[in-house]
């Protein structure tokens, strides 16, 4: 398996990008619009089920009392023409029907309140134009209901006609007088004439007369008794008058307590003849019209039949007939409620869609990377554990169980005691105050101990883990086993301290025999011998400073240089460099001066900061010219020191001054003037004061001079990390 | 009569030109050549200042500078020696020398000047 198999294997199995997520997540979101889809639906069906059911209830409703109007408008419509048959059958009966009998038959109707329209019935005599005197002297001269006779009545209109159907009898008569002696031939001729040939009731139509203008007069032809009938001759020869009734529309839908529509709101109610001709409208709507197409309302149109009459009665009701203003809004409600109830669905649908999906991309994100952590940890080469505040082992990964030689059931539930427990007891004591007490990272070395009993060194790091709210959760732990790396570094510092040594040992005989030449004890020398003698115990000299910075550098990077701090006063550290270099400063005729307060001491090394300054030093006077001028200054900054190494010297190219802490690296002008620079002196510099916790810093101007600027604290921390040789 | 310095060093030539030079201040100077002959040396006789390496056959530096602590002798001990690891200073000044010089880096001179101010 591959280092990219392990770490994509978990994101494919749950990753975000898994198709199947996707999928599911598509599948339920689908469902939530179809199912809302649907809900709206259901819920608009049934709203119009709701409606209509309720509109057909309303309307079956409706047409049942429309058609109670009407059997009531029938059957009192045909109580005026049963009326006027009762007339007929009088005339039927006796040859001839005085004015008194007439009176009593038609109040005799009147009394029993069954017509309530009948407003009055009048026998109509049909005379010819030469019975017409007559007709009038006996009219004028008839007592017999009225005292007094008629003795202004007259066939009227008044002027000459072939035939009159003249009002002869009227009851009431009493405030329709006037309509007595009224020819209705002399307007209705035609129509008259047809009534007598058919034998069957009709209506006139309006009166004409303006006090009754709002009547219909209803006729009835009247033949003689005993005379055959059947043909339009024999109805002719028979013929006597006519029974007339005078109705008012407006009376036949009187006494409204007694329709059926008596609580029907905004109804409409209209009675038209064959014609079209409106003979009756009534609305309650005050004179709004209404438009009996409209779809909003229910409308029934009813045939009357009466007799010859036939005529339409129009019922119509707004369509919120029967419907209570609760009922009129249920459809509406159902709606609004449908729909309501279709959001939520979706709503809920939705956001447990949303939901589920984004808790498993969370999840497989989350499985994810935390399967990267796992394997990392897993697959790390060095020891990792996790343990509780106490210590005490909550997971351990297989590194652990092969550097230590424990498997993970005997790690997991005890402490690294098992394998540590080898360092003094202050060594524990200050890991545990620095991760426990100071909840700080702790960085160190150890030597543990391996199950079979070998012994290993290592580098450890052990991290406090807190939670959110700063509580201690426990530690992190990470060792990795040194001991091949310790073994090397040794192998190494013991080679370059055998190699210097090895060195060294002609180098001394070689100084020791140039030095006693010189010293004279071995006999004295010629001059020119003397001077050899002196430059190669220069050259030796400078061997031996070589060896020395070599083996320093060395030191350094193996780690092996060990810190000893102690006071160092700074002022007698110059004197010292002074008194060490005044044999160059005098042949140089160089100057010096220093500048330091002389109770400024630092804790510090005080080799290594020998070492850093006496480079410094040696460099300035290598680099300044005869005559030049070097300054040591140093002074307290806060809690730090800064000391200074000045001189008036060739500088260093601005190009170049990036380069000088290098190892090996030397300026183009220092080669030029000194070529015996190995090039370590400024690395070691920066490397020793880097060593003290120190910063290194400097400004030059070629030909006009340097400035190295150290800056040490005062007094480093104890607990400073420090290298120690082993 | 003469202070007595005990050089112990393996290295003859090197040994003689120390006890050349420093005759010269007027010192009497012992020569051993290795660790085995300095203890037996100083059991014979303390010097006023015994100069001890540190590589040396049959038995070092270290086990001399032992071997002096056990006895409980009190003369000053300097070390001289090509070795300048930390470490093998911090040993010897654990064991009470009183001086840790590297010989290459050092002319006579400069050690009669170490060497005087403990006679």
């Amino acid at each position: 398996m591959t280092v990219s198999n392990i770490l994509r294997g978990p994101e494919t199995a749950n990753g975000s990008n898994d198709p199947k997520t996707k999928r599911y997540h598509a599948v339920l979101l689908a469902a939530a619009y179809i199912l809302f889809v649907a809900c709206v639906i259901v819920s608009i069906a049934a709203s119009q089920f709701a409606a209509s059911s309720e509109r057909a209830r309303t309307h079956a409703e409706f047409q049942q009392q429309a058609r109670g109007i009407q059997n009531l408008i029938q059957e009192r419509l045909q109580a005026h023409v049963n009326a006027l048959l009762g007339a007929q059958g009088l005339f039927a009966a006796g040859t001839r029907i005085d004015r008194p009998s007439w009176s009593s038959f038609v109040r005799g109707l009147t009394a029993h309140g069954r017509y309530p329209a009948l407003t009055s019935m009048a026998y109509l005599e049909n005379i010819t134009a030469s019975q017409r005197p007559l007709f009038e002297q006996i009219v004028r001269a008839d007592t017999s209901l009225n005292p007094g006779g008629y003795p202004q009545f007259a066939v009227r209109p008044e002027g000459a006609r072939d035939r009159s159907v003249v009002i002869t009898y009227l009851e009431p008569e009493a405030g329709r007088e006037d309509l007595l002696g009224f020819d209705l031939a002399y307007s209705h001729l035609a129509l008259l004439d047809d009534v007598r040939d058919k034998g069957e009731l009709a209506s006139l139509g309006r009166l004409a007369v303006s006090r009754i203008g709002r009547e219909y007069l209803l006729v009835l032809p009247l033949y003689r008794s005993g005379a055959p009938q059947d043909t339009v001759p024999e109805r002719r020869s028979a013929f006597i008058g006519y029974a007339a009734e005078t109705l008012s529309p407006a009376q036949l839908f009187q006494d409204r307590t007694n329709l059926p529509l008596a609580e029907m709101q905004d109804v409409f109610l209209e009675l038209k003849d064959v014609q079209g001709e409106v003979i009756f409208q009534e609305s309650d709507l005050m004179g709004i019209g209404v438009d009996v197409n409209d779809s909003n309302r229910f409308t029934e149109d009813f045939p009357l039949h009466a007799g010859g009459l036939s005529w339409v009665l129009t019922v119509s009701v707004p369509d919120t007939f029967g419907l209570t203003p609760a009922l009129q809004k249920e459809p509406l409600l159902v709606l609004l409620g449908g729909l309501a109830f279709s959001l939520l669905i979706f709503a809920l649908l939705y956001e447990a869609a949303n939901a589920r999906h984004r808790a498993m991309i969370l999840a497989g994100k989350m499985t994810g990377e935390l399967g990267k952590f796992q394997l990392a940890v897993k697959y790390a080469s060095n020891h990792i554990i996790i343990t509780d505040p106490d210590g005490k082992i909550l997971y351990t990964n297989p590194s652990t169980e092969r550097i230590t030689g424990y498997t993970r059931t005997e790690i997991i539930g005890q402490t690294a005691r098992i394998w540590g427990g080898r360092m003094p007891p202050e060594y524990y004591r200050r890991l545990w105050q620095i991760i426990k007490k100071e909840r700080k990272p702790f960085d160190g070395e150890l030597t543990n101990r391996r199950k079979d009993g070998t012994e290993y060194e290592a580098v450890v790091h052990i991290s406090p883990i807190l939670d959110r709210s700063g509580q201690l959760y426990g530690f992190v732990g990470i060792e990795e086993d040194i001991t091949q790396q310790k073994v090397l570094e040794r192998a190494r510092s013991e080679f370059v301290s055998l190699a210097s040594h090895q060195l060294r040992t002609p180098l001394t005989a070689i100084r020791l025999t140039l030095e006693t030449l010189r010293s004279g004890v071995v006999g004295s020398l010629a001059e020119a011998q003397q001077e050899m003698i002196s430059r190669a115990a220069e050259y030796a000299v400078r061997m031996a400073d070589t060896i020395h910075t070599m083996l320093t550098v060395s030191r350094v990077e193996t780690g092996t240089l060990s810190i000893v701090r102690d006071s160092v006063s700074l002022a007698s550290m110059f004197e010292d460099l002074r008194r060490e270099q005044e044999p160059v400063f005098s042949r140089k005729h160089q100057q010096v001066t220093l500048n330091c307060p002389s109770d400024l001491s630092i804790r510090t090394d005080a080799k290594v900061l020998w070492e850093i300054l006496s480079n410094l030093v040696s460099n300035a006077i290598a680099y300044t010219p005869d005559g030049g001028l070097i300054t040591m200054r140093a002074a307290a900054e806060g809690n730090r020191v800064c000391i200074e190494v000045a001189d008036t010297g060739y500088g260093i190219p601005s190009g170049e001054q990036e380069r000088i802490f290098q190892k090996f690296f030397r300026a183009t002008n220092a080669m030029q003037k000194k070529t015996s620079g190995t090039g370590l002196g400024l690395y070691l510099v920066r490397s020793l004061t880097t060593l003290l916790g120190g910063e290194i810093a400097f400004t030059s101007v070629e030909h006009q001079g340097t400035t190295f600027t150290i800056h040490l604290s005062l007094n480093p921390p104890f607990h400073e990390q420090e290298h120690s040789d082993r | 009569m003469n202070k007595n310095i005990l050089i112990a060093e393996d290295e003859e030539f090197i040994a003689n030109l120390y006890k050349l030079n420093l005759e010269r201040h007027g010192v009497d100077v012992d020569i051993v050549a290795d660790g085995a002959a300095a203890i037996e040396a100083v059991d014979v006789r303390q010097p006023d200042v015994l100069l001890l390496d540190l590589l040396m056959p049959n038995k070092d530096g270290y086990q001399v500078l032992e071997h002096i602590r056990q006895k409980g002798y009190t003369f000053p001990v300097i070390i001289l020696t090509n070795l300048s690891q930390d470490i093998d200073r911090r040993k010897c000044e654990d064991l009470g020398v009183k001086g840790y010089l590297v010989k290459s880096d050092l002319t006579v001179e400069e050690l009669w000047t170490k060497l005087s101010v403990l006679l």
